[in-house]
């Protein structure tokens, strides 16, 4: 296995393919932070140094994986240099095994050196905008909590069996349907706040408040489309078995920002569960706030260090990358390189369409429209498959938690890296050694 | 176990994209190969020669008939590790060394570092490669390639060799050390099956032929028992001048009552080329530079002594 992953990586290397890749990855690292600018936030500057440059590198990185996986056996088989290889006596396995480590670990060299060119960017960056000290409390790994809310499909269980009991189900959509846009409508519900009103929420952190009581608070508010809104209020916080409040901060800023306000509040050191609460404090008659408490309103505590939340950050971008690889492999070893590298490109594009938006928008239409047509019905089975069979390994995003400043959690991480390194390889693996075993390596053709 | 291949009805027939037959290579072949003998397959383009070959190394899969190698079916890794091929073209990776090639299919074996560094270097001077052992095979020459090719099919000192056309692309010289280290193989107690288009060369080497057409036998058995004409005599004496060579012409004529053609033999193209190269280099010999490598003769006999030595052009 050895001596394959280390050909491999011979082939890569003494190829102009790194060599074109290296300049590649130099490019985004250095260009795109000059393309892309944000607006001279260290939050903006963050989100583009670190999410936009890594994504960058990851997407070449990705479909450089795709396409050199699907050539070490497409393109070995179809140049006859597998004849060799298979009368040797080395399982198939043991090939698409060795294959698969040569790439990785090229992936993850290179993958190395863009992360290290965005940290020494970065950090070069935030020094110049807000001076050294101030840059290193910027670069921080904190965890999140949510208030503690039941989630949308309990609360849409709860509403869905007050109506069968009340026997107010609709009779023209079927039960399950109807199930599906009560979870939609709990997703998508707001806390409705008029000027001089005030909502509290609870949050049970994962760990117990540090010494220095140091925390963030992280929060959104929307308000009707038509209309502009100051947010402007107070939040206060205190310990949940406490009357007393621990921090009041004064909040005055625009809707639809992303509000972000640090706490020193050492008497809350200890603390397990925090009490939050926001007083509306405009004028009568100003336009009402609207806040989706399990989406923007988060509670943000010291967690690890940054260098440690990018290394996890770097690790699940190469499980992404290793699943990559697994599936370049396995369709080289099915068909030959230019079929392999088709197909693999249109699984990625059909990736990419089901993870973004599309599922939830056809999701929507699919549970609104009563009789959806054949068409619908088969975009929306295929688009949610595609979805489903991805979404353990793609629906983390640990990128954009990174640029957020927030931790990775282990579970997360391991879950991840699970699905990347083991599962999809693991299965693919299996599929490409029945292929190889049935496939005749040698061609018609050719001699006698 | 003396039988090292053993085909029984052995078919081939290959299929377009829908299945449908379209051509039978190979048409119930019966073949088989004993331990310790030069065995050549011969045939026309298209006789079924290659694709035999190939099913024997588990490349191709057959469409009917049982293959036994080494006593097991092809696909078995245990078989694998016994066999040494050689391909047509070698196909050989571009971008690596010969020694990193030979190192490469040497760990593929399972062997370890030592032993492929040891037989690695063995090969490379095996087959004269060691002032180019550090170039990319890309850059080789055909007959460089060629050597190279030779050199991994021998990494694993293999009990069956198989060579497809062994000799192509090599020039008159490395026709002959590839000859003759065929035959010390053999020598050695390694089965050689081997195909070629220059029949010279596998009547040269072969104990045992068979010929193929159309992916069927056309004639098996040994070199000298089909080239026998049994039904004619030929002497050969040399300083014979020409009056006396047709009076016994006339003689024999007279006596058998038949017709006696009288012919002045000549060397063949090969042994005059080499007579003229050694003329040329200013030596009586040509010196072959393929001596085979120790791990590949191993203790018996004295063939290791032989080969050490240096083979001698014939010079009648």
């Amino acid at each position: 296995m050895c001596a394959v992953a280390g050909l491999s990586i011979r082939a890569a290397v003494r190829s102009r393919v790194v060599a074109i890749l290296l300049v590649l990855l130099a490019v985004g690292v250095i260009g795109i932070p000059q393309l892309v600018t944000g607006d001279g936030t260290p939050a903006s500057e963050m989100q583009v140094r670190l999410r936009y440059t890594l994504i960058f590198g990851v997407g070449i990185l990705g479909l450089a994986t795709l396409w050199a996986a699907c050539a070490a056996f497409g393109a070995e088989i179809d140049s006859r240099r597998m004849d060799l290889t298979v009368v040797k006596p080395v399982q198939p396995l043991t090939l698409w095994l060795g294959r698969w480590i040569g790439i990785l670990l090229l992936d993850g060299l290179l993958l190395l050196g863009v992360a290290i060119g965005v940290r020494i960017q970065l950090g070069q960056r935030l020094e110049a905008l807000v001076g050294a000290p101030a840059a290193a409390s910027l670069l921080v790994s904190r965890s999140t909590t949510r208030p503690l809310l039941p989630t949308a499909e309990d609360e849409a269980r709860r509403q869905f069996d007050e109506l069968r009991s009340a026997h107010s189900l609709p009779k023209d959509i079927a039960p399950a349907v109807f199930f599906r846009q009560l979870v939609l409508k709990c997703q998508n519900s707001y806390t409705e706040l008029n000027p001089g009103g005030h909502a509290s929420w609870t949050f049970h952190l994962s760990q117990p408040m540090a010494a220095e009581g140091k925390f963030w608070v992280r929060m959104r508010f929307d308000t009707d489309v038509m209309s502009l809104a100051d947010v402007r209020g107070i939040c206060k916080v205190r310990r949940a078995d406490e009357t007393a409040w621990a921090a009041e901060i004064p909040v005055n800023d625009l809707v639809h920002n992303e509000l972000e306000f640090a706490v020193a509040a050492p008497q809350l050191a200890g603390a397990t569960q925090l009490e939050a609460e926001f007083t509306y404090q405009a004028a009568p008659g100003a336009a009402a706030l609207l806040i989706q408490p399990r989406r923007n309103l988060e509670i943000l505590t010291p967690h690890g260090t940054f260098t440690g939340t990018l290394g996890r950050v770097l690790l699940a971008q190469l499980a992404i990358l290793a699943a990559l690889a697994a599936v370049g492999l396995t369709l080289g070893a099915c068909f030959s390189f230019p079929v392999a590298a088709f197909v693999a490109t249109t699984l990625l594009l059909t990736v990419l369409l089901a993870s973004g938006n599309a599922p939830e928008t056809l999701q929507d239409a699919f549970t609104t429209e009563p009789h959806p047509n054949l068409m619908e019905r088969a975009s929306f089975t295929i688009t949610r498959s595609v979805d489903n069979l991805t979404k353990p390994l793609l629906a983390p995003e640990p990128l954009a938690q990174a640029a957020a400043g927030e931790h990775v959690s282990g579970t997360e991480l391991w879950h991840v890296l699970f699905w990347g390194f083991l599962a999809y390889p693991l299965v693919l693996a299996g599929l490409a050694d029945r292929v190889l075993r049935r496939r005749e390596v040698a061609k018609q053709g050719a001699g006698g | 176990m003396n039988t090292i291949i053993e085909t029984h009805g052995l078919r081939k027939t290959f299929r377009d994209f829908w299945h449908h037959p379209k051509v039978e290579a190979v048409c119930g072949l019966d073949l088989q190969v004993r331990r310790g003998e030069v065995f050549g397959l011969l045939g026309p383009n298209g006789s079924g020669k290659s694709t035999t070959i190939k099913m024997l190394l588990g490349l191709l899969h057959p469409s009917g008939g049982t293959i036994s190698v080494l006593g097991r079916p092809p696909a078995d890794v245990a078989v694998k590790a016994r066999i040494g091929y050689l391909p047509e073209v070698s196909h050989l990776h571009a971008f690596l060394t010969p020694r990193e090639t030979l190192h490469y299919y040497g760990r593929l074996f399972g062997f370890d570092a030592k032993t492929c560094q040891h037989r690695t270097e063995a090969l490379l001077d095996m087959v004269d490669l060691r002032h180019a052992a550090n170039r990319s095979v890309g850059e080789f020459s055909k007959g460089m390639a060629r050597r190279v090719g030779l050199a991994q099919a021998l990494v694993n000192n293999p009990d069956l060799l198989i060579l497809d056309e062994p000799t192509s692309g090599l020039d008159p010289i490395a026709c002959r050390e590839v000859k003759d280290l065929v035959r010390l193989l053999a020598q050695s107690g390694k089965t050689i099956l081997m195909t070629s288009h220059l029949l010279a060369d596998v009547e040269d080497v072969s104990d045992r032929v068979a010929i193929l057409h159309a992916g069927r036998m056309q004639a098996e058995g040994r070199v000298a028992d089909l080239l026998r004409r049994p039904d004619a005599v030929r002497f050969l004496v040399e300083g014979l001048d020409a009056a006396a060579a047709d009076a016994i012409r006339r003689e024999l004529e007279q006596r058998t009552h038949r017709s006696v053609s009288l012919e002045y033999p000549a060397m063949d193209l090969e042994t005059y080329f080499l007579q003229v190269v050694a003329r040329a280099a200013n030596r009586e010999t040509v010196t072959t530079h393929f001596r085979p490598a120790d791990f590949l003769l191993g203790e018996a006999s004295g063939i290791r002594r032989q080969a050490s030595g240096e083979t001698t052009t014939p010079t009648t």
